[in-house]
């Protein structure tokens, strides 16, 4: 699934978004497929072990403090209006999920609380997830099939008091039931090749039903259904979208590694070792989570030793803090996200309905240039990004604009020549009296405000008069509807690859450009539902390259993430999907 | 209320302390004694040194902002350079990201933080002398009025209530001005209000309402030029007020927006750097100080110049 | 007296009643709080409405701000509506931000009122001496300043401290992101040490800029209170010099400064929202900026309304103090 992120607040938009799609992270490529976002240097975790996930024994340390810029804010991450990939961050280490993502996007079964998760038929797809036997929740309760359950119920989409903040996966699911106390099996209506997603991290986590039971009064949230009476699912309902808020020990027990100890509002929040934890204990002895907002505050702190590590907003400023602080003991990494800009060009448009026009503008663009400016002082390693299905390192990215998106004005001035577009004395093109002028329209980030500066400057060489169009309410009100003449904004990718499906088919939801392609159309139906996860990558890999040659829109380039840790964490690294985080439970943490 | 209500808004001032007017000026037809206070006040403008160089300062850097810039031989869209040159001479404060010159770009925003502060100023007098006039000069409900409106303006921090207007309405450079001077008024209604009043007393103005001028040709053509004083010294003591607000607000991303600019904002985007490139952060800062000084020297001069008694204090 | 303070209590809840209303309509017609939910993907069009309903959004805005009011005078603030922050109430919200916000605010303005009071003084006995042009002078560049830069100044330099400290073999002592995440522990000497080091540069910051203005302001009530009769009677009565200044003069000259401190307090709270974000305070400056970036009207009216009592609540504090001990002030 994808999202737009924009205006001031960008990177908290990103995070609503991929938190929101966290769950199907899973086998990108169909059942079992990996997918490599970590960026080159992607660690592997300690605990990876064949195909799943297993806690290590590690070294004990004291207790570490990370900052980001948004504070933690509820335990419920998946009712729509706590959720926050923030959030997300800390929720890893506190409810056990039945995958674990790795650092490169290999998602692993968590072996601490599972036996297995199996594909036992395509036709109708069932998928069975077998749970340890003795596994409990840090207040002494099981954790079984009701958690599932209790997930199910809420992403399902059939009981519409539920306000989960995605439905992905979990609507498709035809009929689900608990077969034993450890064994939760579902059925689906339609082939839903990302399966392995489902009860993941970040996106409706397993929450612990037995506490939604004591509350509400159902004496078995399994015989719940949507036909149950609609004062029980009203009292069910309610509480999963609220009775989470706030700070409340004894309704969130832990059943990942590490339990809530303390939580101050808007400033940070404590954990430390969940004793009920099956797994091998966590490094550090506690870990808190806090709040500062301003990038350069947190690098500064981390260099001032009041906090161990610190993951701020992107911003070149900061990065060079950070990485110049190499000689006081501080890491730094910059490492690919998830995020990708772009530029669209409306069909509506009748300039952009000539495909001369979308091939010379792609050929003036830039990339390089946009990259060596904006993204470089963050990440040194990145590059243009080249497809706009596939992200760089992802399984199945391929290179599908480096021939088309040049960036060479010479080629830009011949293709439009040879379309019988003619240079005027004003330096621009035109065609039947219509000037090669347009808009690029964009929120007021900084760096989209730069990004089309450059712009400007590349194809006024190659004719084009290119006009900035700032504005700060472009994404919540203009870009869906179609009112531009080319968008830039940029997609939270998950490696949900299907997503792209509703923003190239003709008429989708997020097909605001108005591009349509029947051998598109089709080939993406196809895709879909392929649970063969050669089959679907190579047919989406094929989709990429259909539209590349119709030329809709130019891919730019991935917004880094940013890391900066003490040397005294021997191994921390910015999951892309789950944040900081992630392996916390991992970090040897030496004394001071 | 109003009487004892002071604020850092201005500096402390004492209003009712007014130099006499002539009685009797009527209209456009100025009397030899008022211009030979026009006169005094002038030469002593011109001899508080302070106030004269830090005017001259002042009108030297705002021709230079607006002037320089056409002789730098490149614009804002020149972004050949690399990001974060360091100073040379054809950049001499660098350059920053995307190969900009830094000092066009502080040379902009000090365009807009000036632009910004007149815009907010003028506004804010306009409304400040009309309510403050009008609530002295009329009194009963209309002071009572004007009073509970200005109370009203002063319950909500300025920058809390400016940077929620400013979120509504947008962040260009004018709205942002607009926005100011509308919450900025309230000290000059103050001032101008408690000098209306001693004011109102006056033959003069007896003599006018006498002859059956209307109401708002008294406020206009005899209230307003007598309290000139008091008024050119407020309003420069809010300019300076207004630029500095304006860049805090910026600087915490709630004033100007992209694609306008100020300096607060050309600090926020470069004072991380003070550590490492110390000029992006100082060249922004040493215009805000410059401006902010130099014309609170000015609003100094010209108090002592319009009321001698206060000189040297 | 009596009388004079109904009344001044009665205006002030009226002021506070229309700001109230004001506000309301300033927040409510500036945003729109589902435009984040609205834009997320897969959110059906159900969703979207029974938000709005359960958030009485559909309602039009005087009917929204009568409950509001309503709600608010039982004690229920309404609860955030931005999407992450899980509905959080507005007042607990509030009066954590105001907690954080209120201890550094109030620390600098008495350090402020204390060393500006002192100075201004200082400065008025000493009319023109070389202390009087230094105090005159660092008060007007200071005010001249923007709040944030000193903030950043100190900042920097301040952690340039830190390393030469620990150059000598000693402990870190000034941070710069707030106090830490499990407050002050430790023996009474480490608590003082990082207390200290906690709150040092911010409080430098905020103190610099009203120490400014309470120095100025001292020294014109100074020098007037100096030239009035009654200490000139004093001074003819015989007294010393030392004892017609403490006994008359700095008594007299003091309470204008305080009240003016009173009826500054919004222009202190403004600053401290500048301040606070440099150091990296999560108060009521942080919660500030977020509300308006994210559109949480609620949250922004619990925000406006309690900074707007506490306001008003100093400035009716000033007002009874200065006509209780200024008798011609009642008249008015």
């Amino acid at each position: 699934m994808t999202r737009f992120t924009g205006r001031g607040r960008s990177r908290w938009m990103l995070a609503a978004a991929v938190a929101a799609l966290l769950a199907l992270v899973a086998a990108c490529g169909g059942g079992g497929g990996e997918n490599n976002f970590g960026g080159t240097a992607a660690p592997q975790a300690k605990g990876r072990d064949g195909d799943f996930y297993r806690a290590p024994q590690v070294q004990q340390g004291p207790g570490v403090t990370l900052a980001a810029d948004t504070a933690y804010t509820a335990y419920n991450n998946a009712a729509a209006d706590a959720n926050s990939l923030y959030n997300a961050y800390v929720l890893t280490q506190v409810i056990a999920s039945a995958t674990w993502v790795d650092a490169d996007g290999t998602v692993l079964v968590n072996g601490d609380v599972m036996d297995g998760i199996d594909l036992v038929s395509t036709n109708p797809e069932v998928v069975r997830w077998r749970i340890k036997p003795g596994i409990t929740w840090s207040d002494g309760q099981p954790w079984n099939c009701k958690d599932f359950y209790l997930a199910y119920l809420a992403g399902s989409g059939k009981i519409p008091g539920f306000t989960a903040a995605s439905n992905n996966g979990y609507q498709d699911i035809g009929s689900a039931q608990c077969t034993n106390d450890l064994t939760f099996e579902a059925t689906f209506a339609k082939p839903y090749a990302d399966y392995r997603g489902l009860f993941g991290q970040g996106n409706l986590d397993l929450l612990p039903a037995h506490v939604l039971e004591q509350r509400t009064g159902v004496p078995d949230i399994r015989q719940i259904n949507p036909q149950s009476p609609p004062d029980v699912l009203q009292r069910i309902t309610q509480f999963w979208n609220t009775g989470w808020n706030g700070f409340d020990k004894s309704v969130m027990p832990a059943s990942g590694p590490y339990q809530l100890d303390s939580w101050v509002q808007d400033q940070s929040v404590r954990l430390t070792r969940n004793p009920a934890s099956k797994g091998n204990p966590g490094g550090p002895e506690s870990i808190t989570y806090r709040n500062i907002a301003d990038a350069t505050a947190e690098a500064q702190a981390l260099q001032n030793g009041e906090i161990q590590a610190a993951a701020p907003q992107v911003d070149v400023n900061s990065a060079n803090l950070l990485r110049g602080l190499a000689a006081q003991g501080i890491k730094f990494q910059a490492t690919t996200g998830v995020t990708y800009e772009h530029l669209d060009m409306n069909f509506k448009n009748p300039i952009f309905a000539d495909k001369a026009v979308r091939q010379a503008f792609a050929q003036c663009v830039n990339r390089q240039e946009l990259v060596d400016k904006l993204i470089k002082g963050v990440q040194p390693d990145a590059a243009p990004l080249q497809s706009l299905i596939y992200l760089p390192n992802q399984q199945g990215s391929q290179d599908t604009y480096s021939q088309i998106a040049t960036g060479n004005a010479q080629q830009s001035n011949q293709t439009l020549t040879q379309a019988g577009w003619v240079r005027g004395a004003d330096g621009v093109y035109a065609k039947n009296g219509q000037r090669l002028q347009f808009r690029i329209s964009h929120t007021n980030v900084p760096r989209r405000v730069q990004t089309v500066q450059l712009i400007q400057a590349q194809c006024q060489q190659a004719g084009m008069q290119v006009v900035d169009d700032t504005d700060p309410n472009f994404l919540d009100q203009r870009v869906s509807q179609g009112d531009y003449d080319v968008a830039l904004f940029g997609w939270a990718n998950d490696p949900y690859i299907s997503s792209h499906q509703s923003i190239y088919a003709t008429g989708g939801g997020q097909n605001w450009q108005g591009y349509s392609n029947p051998q598109v159309d089709a080939l993406m139906n196809q895709a879909v539902s392929d649970l063969d996860p050669n089959g679907f990558r190579q047919k989406w890999q094929d989709v990429d390259r259909l539209i590349a040659a119709d030329l809709p829109s130019i891919p730019l380039f991935v917004q880094p993430n940013m890391l900066g840790y003490s040397d005294r964490i021997d191994n921390a690294y910015f999951q892309p999907n789950f944040g900081p985080l992630y392996n916390a439970n991992e970090w040897v943490v030496q004394g001071g | 209320m109003a009487e004892t209500t002071e604020s850092t808004q201005t500096a402390p001032t004492h209003p009712g302390k007014v130099p006499a007017p002539s009685p009797g000026t009527d209209g456009g037809d100025v009397g030899g004694e008022f211009l030979s206070q026009g006169q005094l006040v002038r030469r002593r403008f011109l001899r508080h040194r302070a106030a004269m160089t830090a005017l001259t300062v002042l009108v030297l850097y705002v021709l230079f902002v607006y002037i320089a810039p056409f002789f730098l031989g490149y614009s804002l869209t020149d972004l050949d350079a690399g990001s974060y040159e360091d100073p040379s001479p054809a950049h001499v404060f660098g350059t920053d990201q995307v190969g900009a010159d830094v000092f066009s770009l502080v040379m902009r925003g000090s365009q807009y933080s000036l632009q910004i502060g007149v815009l907010t100023t003028v506004i804010a007098t306009v409304i400040g002398v009309l309510m403050g006039t009008f609530a002295g000069y009329l009194r009963r409900g209309t002071d009572a009025a004007v009073s509970r409106v200005t109370d009203l303006f002063l319950v909500v921090p300025l920058q809390a209530a400016a940077a929620v207007l400013i979120a509504g309405v947008g962040g260009s450079w004018w709205l942002v001005g607009l926005v100011l001077g509308f919450f900025l008024w309230t000290p000059i209604a103050r001032v101008t209000r408690a000098e209306a009043l001693a004011l109102a007393q006056r033959e003069f103005i007896e003599a006018a309402r006498a002859s059956g001028a209307t109401t708002w040709r008294i406020v206009t053509k005899h209230l307003v030029p007598n309290m000139i004083g008091t008024i050119v010294v407020n309003a420069t003591l809010t300019l300076a007020l207004a630029v500095l607000t304006e860049a805090a607000l910026s600087f915490i991303g709630l004033g100007v927006q992209i694609p306008d600019t100020s300096l607060g904002l050309v600090l926020n985007q470069n004072y991380t750097q003070l550590a490492t490139r110390p000029w992006l952060f100082w060249a922004p800062f040493v215009a805000i100080v410059l401006i902010s000084l130099t014309i609170n020297f000015i609003g100094d001069g010209l108090r002592d110049a319009f009321d001698p008694r206060q000189t040297r204090r | 007296m009596a009388a004079y303070i109904v009344r001044r209590v009665l205006i002030s809840i009226g002021v506070l009643l229309v700001a109230s209303f004001l506000l309301y309509l300033m927040v409510g017609l500036s945003g729109d709080p589902l435009a984040a939910l609205k834009a997320r993907p897969g959110i059906t069009q159900a969703t979207i409405d029974a938000t709005a309903r359960s958030l009485g959004l559909d309602q039009p805005i005087l009917v929204r701000y009568w409950t509001w009011f309503t709600g608010v005078l039982s004690g229920d603030w309404g609860t955030s509506v931005a999407l992450g922050q899980a509905r959080a109430e507005v007042l607990p919200s509030v009066g954590n931000a105001l907690w954080v916000t209120i201890r550094l605010v109030v620390i600098a303005e008495l350090l402020a009122l204390l060393i500006g009071g002192a100075v201004g003084a200082i400065a008025a006995l000493r009319q023109y001496s070389i202390t009087d042009y230094v105090a005159t002078t660092l008060a007007f560049v200071l005010f001249a300043m923007p709040v944030f830069c000193i903030g950043i100044i100190l900042k920097v330099y301040g952690i340039e401290l830190n390393l030469l400290l620990i150059d000598l073999g000693l402990d870190r002592w000034l941070t710069t992101a707030g106090p830490p995440a499990g407050g002050f522990t430790g023996s009474p000497g480490e608590v003082f040490f990082k207390f200290t080091g906690a709150y040092v540069l911010p409080t430098i910051a905020l103190a610099a800029i009203s120490f400014a203005a309470y120095s100025r302001f001292q020294r014109a009530s100074m020098l007037e209170t100096m030239r009035s009769d009654y200490v000139r009677t004093a001074r003819a009565k015989g007294l010393t010099e030392r004892q017609v200044v403490l006994r008359h003069a700095l008594r007299n000259a003091l309470l204008p400064v305080t009240t003016y401190f009173a009826y500054n307090f919004g222009a202190v709270f403004g600053g401290a929202i500048v301040t606070e974000q440099v150091f990296g305070w999560n108060g009521m400056g942080s919660l500030l900026v977020r509300s308006i970036q994210q559109y949480d009207p609620n949250m922004l009216m619990g925000w406006l309304i309690v900074t707007a009592t506490i306001v008003i609540l100093f400035n009716l504090l000033a007002d009874i103090t200065y006509s209780y001990l200024d008798p011609r002030i009642r008249l008015g």
